[in-house]
């Protein structure tokens, strides 16, 4: 790791230097190497934090659907949680059971989110937080395990009103 | 959490019109009164509901109480008594989340504030 690290701030420095930054233009320093470390991470670390993902044309197989812009409309009326990325929407597994239909539970915790004005990005990782009022347990692992589905909109609800503003 | 979250909310300090005295749950000579560490992170948000309503008829304007979302039970809250929603009053400060403040939360709750694609 620590050969890679170093690699990584020579490239970075040497593409710094072609690029002819001023080091007004680069401001903070410290702020500079910190988020150009999120930036090149940020990717790897959602996918750590969320777990995989399906693409729009492999929720359509799942769900049987006629389009991938019927799956589309389903993330739009808050049915199925979709997530933008560059190349398109991605839809994370957790919300489909073994059977690959969406959870009953879904659209009651997306609505719960509705109005806190949150991210698709930070509603996944709530899914994949334990939560106090599911015993520490995550709400992607409460509803694979069948749990009571009232228990965990409850849980989205408070999560939800702490997030709103 | 996506950086967009956080960069869409503000922090502010308020301060409160009047003097406002509070139920201090956190002094253990509350024990007294019926008041154990639960009322801290009861899931129970009817339990807790009544304490506050009989705070409330008991004269106090508030709750001085101990965070449920920190562990270590060192983060001290405090609720103030009143009508539902959000209020009016006034605001000393208010300004963005400074970097200082999400580091502090990555390194104390291991919250990261992360980019999302556009």
């Amino acid at each position: 790791v620590a050969r890679a690290l170093a690699t990584a701030a020579e490239t970075f420095e040497q593409t710094l230097e072609e690029l002819g930054v001023s080091e007004r233009e680069l401001g903070d320093p410290q702020e500079l190497g910190r988020r150009a470390a999120l930036l090149a991470t940020a990717d790897a670390l959602w996918s750590k934090r969320i777990g995989p993902t399906f693409r729009r044309d492999h929720v359509q197989k799942l769900l049987g659907v006629g389009s991938r812009q019927a799956v589309s409309q389903l993330a739009k009326r808050h049915r199925l949680l979709a997530l933008p990325r560059n190349d398109g929407l991605v839809f994370p597994a957790f919300q489909f059971s073994a059977l690959g239909r969406p959870y009953d539970a879904m659209p009651a915790i997306l609505a719960a989110f509705e109005n806190a004005d949150v991210s698709p990005h930070t509603i996944a990782s709530w899914f994949t937080t334990p939560q106090r009022l599911l015993g520490r347990v995550t709400p992607a692992t409460w509803l694979r395990r069948g749990r009571d589905p009232e228990r965990v909109v409850e849980a989205a609800r408070r999560s939800a009103a702490r997030l709103a503003h | 959490v996506s950086e967009r979250d956080v960069a869409r909310r503000v922090l502010s300090t308020l301060s409160v019109p009047q003097d406002v005295g509070l139920a201090d749950c956190t002094e253990s000579s509350a024990l007294a009164f019926g008041v154990t560490a639960a009322i801290h992170s009861s899931e129970s948000y009817e339990r807790t509901q009544e304490w506050a309503a009989a705070f409330a008829g008991a004269g106090f304007g508030g709750i001085r109480y101990l965070v449920s979302h920190d562990p270590a039970q060192r983060l001290v809250g405090v609720a103030l008594f009143g009508p539902a929603d959000a209020q009016d009053g006034p605001v000393a400060d208010t300004g963005p989340i400074e970097s200082d403040v999400i580091t502090s939360a990555r390194e104390r709750f291991g919250i990261l504030v992360l980019p999302t694609p556009a």
